[in-house]
């Protein structure tokens, strides 16, 4: 006995050791594992200095994205807030007043390979980015570079318009409080849907007239008003971009000018063109360009890429310049030079709107509109962030 | 070096090129040097510009040719916008194998320095296989927004096709231009 009682002995050492040390550390750190499943949430109502970047991923556009970026934080951790999946150069709105956002997307049921394709309107949680519901349209969608006029949220952001492309051109509605698919309509010759009126788009016509779809009845029904054809000249056409401000569009001419057309009524009011160059400046070569070229800001002022080398076939090459624009008074405010060459421009919904241009590397930078300074580039890396907005 | 490095440095020595060219004034006068031809010529395997002319035969068209169809500066590739098909198994006007051309697509209209004349092209996208990715190109001679979708290059025209997938862009001799 006396023998087995001297092994015995030393677990017993060793475990009032263990014990001794484990009651040293709960009572030095209050040791608690971590939760497992944990995720971060975002505030109901995002911060208006932050960006929506839609990365379309244009090399594998299955794997397209939207970042929800914090352009005020210095790391890339503090920068990118989360994200959502975008496939196949997906469509996006966002609604603040029902906490939700929404991607427009196609699906395919053999992936690279095709198969059967099903469009989708994916709706996500604002706070949780959690999907909250999916509502299946026509699988009729545009498809195509990123295009910011090509959906809407109209009637109070209860219904989302779709334009689709097949080439024939029409209209899906999406009641976005029954989740479900509602109707679609014609709109033969004209295409995307710009937000119009209290319940209506306006699309842009081949003929140079600008189309006015309202609808009624829950979206069921749709009526349309044609404008005069006022963007038919070939000879400088007018880009299907557009900064809006104060509830008009303003659209920049391939060769300079800007054509303001009134959305708050129920039928588009196309308004009387005015130049963003003078005729020296054209004559060098000024010229608007880029691919989202044009911006606007809730202060009233329209950001528009220029090319100092502008002629023929320049029109998506992007621009060496920024000019900021009072739209009130028609005049220019600022000129801004880009160390680098910018190929769009964005900006944001901040009380102190922030300028951002995608340049030529693909990187994102950052100018005060006070004072046209460049601030940083952001550490954000995406691989074609073709188009970058403010979040609502 | 990953190839994702090597991606960016080819695109970053590839912009390097367009400034330098810009800087000495004879970046522009054609849209030949937009960021994603530049883009599309780095891609190309690090060479930019300009790609040694190669001496062709005639096209089945008949039409004298000279030029590269793998490089963006290729007389036929003045509106196109894409990944080009000559780079991806196919050819200037023939999709890879396995894939499916568009039977609807947009138009543009080029000068052919090999006979002076000018052609009109048709930009038939090749579909049913993830993009292709080799030598993005993008040239908007005639190029119209997309309200007037045939004259626009913007468009996934996998249209009427068994799948809607984009995989690549052939350029077609389909008619001679009005002189």
């Amino acid at each position: 006995m006396k023998d087995r009682l001297i092994p015995n002995s030393r677990p017993t050492r060793w475990l009032s050791g263990a014990v001794a040390l484990l009651m040293a550390g709960v009572a030095a750190a209050d040791f608690a594992p971590e939760p497992m499943n944990a995720n971060i949430s975002l505030p109901a109502s995002y911060p208006g200095h932050w960006l929506v970047v839609h990365d379309a991923a244009f090399f594998h556009m299955r794997e397209g994205r939207y970042l929800f970026v914090d352009p005020s934080a210095d790391t890339l951790g503090g920068q990118v807030r989360g994200l959502l999946s975008a496939d196949f150069i997906a469509h996006y709105e966002q609604s603040p007043a029902r906490g939700e956002h929404y991607v427009i997307e196609s699906f395919f049921s053999r992936g690279g390979r095709g198969g059967e394709r099903t469009d989708v309107v994916t709706i996500y949680d604002a706070a949780s980015l959690e999907v909250s519901d999916e509502v299946i349209i026509p699988p009729r969608k545009l498809s195509s570079m990123p295009e910011r006029l090509a959906t809407a949220l109209v009637a109070e952001d209860k219904l989302l318009v779709v334009y689709n492309f097949t080439p024939g051109q029409s209209l899906t509605v999406v009641d976005l409080e029954q989740r479900e698919f509602v109707a679609e309509h014609g709109i033969a010759g004209c295409s995307l849907a710009i937000p119009t009126g209290d319940s209506g788009v306006t699309s842009l016509c081949s003929d140079g007239a600008f189309l006015t779809t309202t609808f009624s009845d829950g979206g069921a029904n749709a009526a349309s008003v044609r404008s005069e054809a006022v963007f038919a000249d070939e000879s400088d056409p007018m880009f299907e971009k557009a900064g809006i401000t104060g509830g008009v569009a303003y659209f920049p001419t391939f060769k300079g000018d800007v054509l303001p057309v009134d959305l708050k009524g129920d039928a588009a009011l196309p308004g009387e063109r005015w130049s963003l160059a003078s005729d020296e400046e054209k004559a060098a070569g000024w010229r608007p360009g880029g691919w989202q070229l044009v911006a606007a800001d809730h202060l009233g002022r329209l950001y528009v890429l220029m090319n100092p080398n502008g002629a023929d076939g320049s029109h998506k090459d992007g621009g060496g310049e920024v000019w900021v624009f009072d739209v009130a008074a028609k005049k220019r405010i600022m000129r801004i030079p880009l160390p680098n060459w910018g190929i769009s421009v964005g900006v944001s919904n901040a009380e102190q709107p922030l300028l951002v241009v995608t340049n030529g590397e693909l990187k994102l930078e950052t100018y005060s509109t006070a004072t046209g300074e460049m601030e940083k580039t952001l550490a954000v890396s995406t691989q074609t962030p073709f188009i970058v907005r403010g979040v609502r | 070096m990953n190839g994702h490095d090597q991606w960016l440095t080819r695109f970053t020595d590839a912009i390097d090129h367009w400034t330098e060219r810009r800087a000495r004034g004879i970046a522009r006068g054609s849209s030949r040097r937009s960021w994603l031809k530049t883009l599309g010529g780095a891609l190309v395997g690090g060479a930019v510009l300009p790609l040694l002319p190669v001496a062709r035969a005639q096209a089945a068209s008949g039409v004298p040719e000279e030029g590269d169809p793998e490089s963006c500066d290729y007389w036929r590739y003045c509106a196109i916008d894409g990944f080009l098909c000559s780079c991806c198994g196919g050819s200037e006007s023939a999709c890879p194998p396995g894939t499916e051309m568009s039977p609807i697509t947009w138009i543009g209209t080029c000068h052919n320095p090999a006979d002076g004349k000018s052609y009109v092209v048709s930009y038939n996208d090749c579909c049913g296989r993830t993009p292709c990715g080799q030598c993005l190109c993008n040239r908007n001679e005639g190029d119209l927004p997309m309200y007037r979708p045939q004259k626009n290059n913007d468009i996934n025209w996998c249209l009427g096709t068994q799948s809607a997938v984009y995989h690549c862009s052939t350029a077609i001799i389909i008619a001679q231009g009005l002189e």
